[in-house]
């Protein structure tokens, strides 16, 4: 499947491609980094070139800056600078046309604060970027709070959201169909559902820790890449992870659509079914 | 100890009871006899006796355990909604509900592309023409499935607050899921 091309709504028969900027919403310790971090590399690996930007000021041992030194981060530590340096990045996208992945981190962030305190949405489509935002919940009604303010008190759903699910935050014994539809019931889930939000569940990863405390992107672990001055990865986190990166998250990034993600040149990446 | 509930008292109780179009026999079945229900029942006492007489009044349900399951889980949304709207207890019947075409997969008001009115009712999907309804056999492709409901482009919502198409598109979610850990499939099962 190719990835998408978003050509500008005014005139579909131009074929001018949208940047696009994701950004992951929840509150903190949802999978976020986790899962811009998975994107982050495997669009990199299909050939994007998005531009990663980090405004997630608190989280300093599991971060989207272990991908490299082509991450951008944010000058400021206060929601208001960091959406003022939001606002310059946004700008310099429209010139660029590069796609563009935000990691803002949990609490009253940077794009909370663009949210209330200026149309973000209105001004993002007059500018050509297509905005799509991922909503980051589990079981807690707490994680759904974000979803539910965003929605009812700043009237912000854009166009392209998805409800994403992370699986590693179902609690154990209950399984993963049975807890979804429990979430499922929330009314502020059914209010974006009913709103044409997308949905996915994004797979469970174990032994996040060691791949967070060796400060590694995940293809490096998988691919057992030594880091001085850390013990050598066990080979059966090196295979889960391994399986997680090229079965589990390919599945997810599938059933998202490529219309979620940032552009892919090769396509969506292959579920590997078998060996990993 | 639950009591028969009587066929002829049952068959009044629908009459004077309208079910919503898309709810499900079951929960149609839970509505008609809700008074009857919460009379007998004590909050925690089990499911199995209703499950029988819901059995014994043809209605055609999984196992013991998930029809229990599922019976709960109606019975909660029930009474979520008799809170919010108590009108909602006052829906029509749906004789259609066993159909392929699920109707629980359509919102309320759902109408075929017709004309009507110089408006044209549009699918869920927001492409603008009826959405084509597969069935889950059918749709079984290993990972390839849309778990994603397609996005309802600049959607229409009804403005209801309880939410016919996002509750279809949750409903439909679920079977989604529940089909794919039933062929084992990765990814949406921990391990």
């Amino acid at each position: 499947m190719a990835s998408a091309t978003i050509t500008d709504a005014a005139d579909p028969t131009e074929l001018v491609t949208r940047p696009t900027l994701l950004v992951a919403i929840g509150r903190q310790r949802v999978g976020k980094t986790t899962f811009l971090k998975s994107l982050a590399e495997i669009t990199a690996q299909q050939g994007g070139r998005p531009e990663i930007w980090n405004t997630d000021s608190m989280n300093r041992s599991h971060t989207l800056s272990s991908l490299g030194p082509q991450v951008l981060e944010a000058d400021s530590m206060s929601p208001t600078g960091q959406a003022a340096w939001l606002e310059g990045q946004i700008e310099k996208l429209v010139e660029s046309r590069h796609d563009a992945i935000l990691d803002i981190g949990g609490g009253w962030t940077a794009m909370h604060e663009l949210i209330r305190s200026s149309p973000l949405v209105a001004a993002l489509d007059e500018l050509g970027v297509s905005l799509v935002t991922i909503f980051m919940i589990g079981m807690e009604n707490a994680d759904i709070d974000y979803l539910q303010d965003l929605q009812e008190q700043h009237g912000f759903l854009p166009r392209r959201t998805a409800i994403v699910i992370n699986e590693g935050l179902l609690p154990v014994g209950i399984d993963t169909p049975q807890a979804v539809s429990q979430i499922l019931e929330n009314e502020a889930v059914l209010n974006a559902l009913d709103r044409g939000a997308a949905h996915g569940v994004f797979p469970a990863i174990n032994g996040l820790k060691k791949i967070a405390d060796r400060g590694q992107s995940f293809m490096d672990f998988a691919a057992n890449k030594p880091v001085p001055g850390q013990p050598k990865s066990s080979v059966f986190d090196r295979l889960r992870v391994n399986r997680w990166l090229k079965r589990d998250v390919p599945l997810f990034l599938r059933d998202l659509g490529a219309d979620y993600l940032p552009r892919m040149p090769k396509g969506l990446p292959d579920v590997v079914m078998e060996n990993v | 100890m639950t009591g028969r509930f009587g066929k002829e008292r049952l068959k009044s109780l629908i009459e004077n009871h309208r079910a919503r179009d898309s709810a499900t026999p079951l929960y149609r079945w839970l509505l008609t006899n809700c008074e009857d229900i919460s009379a007998l029942r004590s909050k925690g006492d089990s499911w199995a006796p209703y499950v029988a007489a819901a059995r014994e009044d043809g209605l055609d349900l999984p196992d013991e355990k998930e029809a229990m399951r599922r019976m709960e889980r109606y019975w909660r949304r029930m009474a979520g909604t008799r809170r919010m709207h108590p009108e909602a207890e006052q829906v029509p019947q749906s004789p259609d509900t066993e159909s392929a075409m699920q109707p629980s997969r359509f919102p309320r008001g759902w109408r075929p592309a017709v004309v009507d009115d110089g408006r044209v009712s549009c699918a869920p999907d927001g492409t603008g023409v009826p959405a084509q309804i597969v069935p889950a056999e059918e749709n079984a492709q290993v990972a390839s499935l849309p778990a994603t409901v397609p996005v309802c482009s600049d959607s229409e919502t009804t403005g209801e607050k309880n939410f016919p198409i996002g509750r279809a598109r949750a409903e439909a979610i679920k079977r989604d899921l529940l089909a794919r850990l039933k062929r084992k499939e990765p990814g949406f099962h921990r391990e």
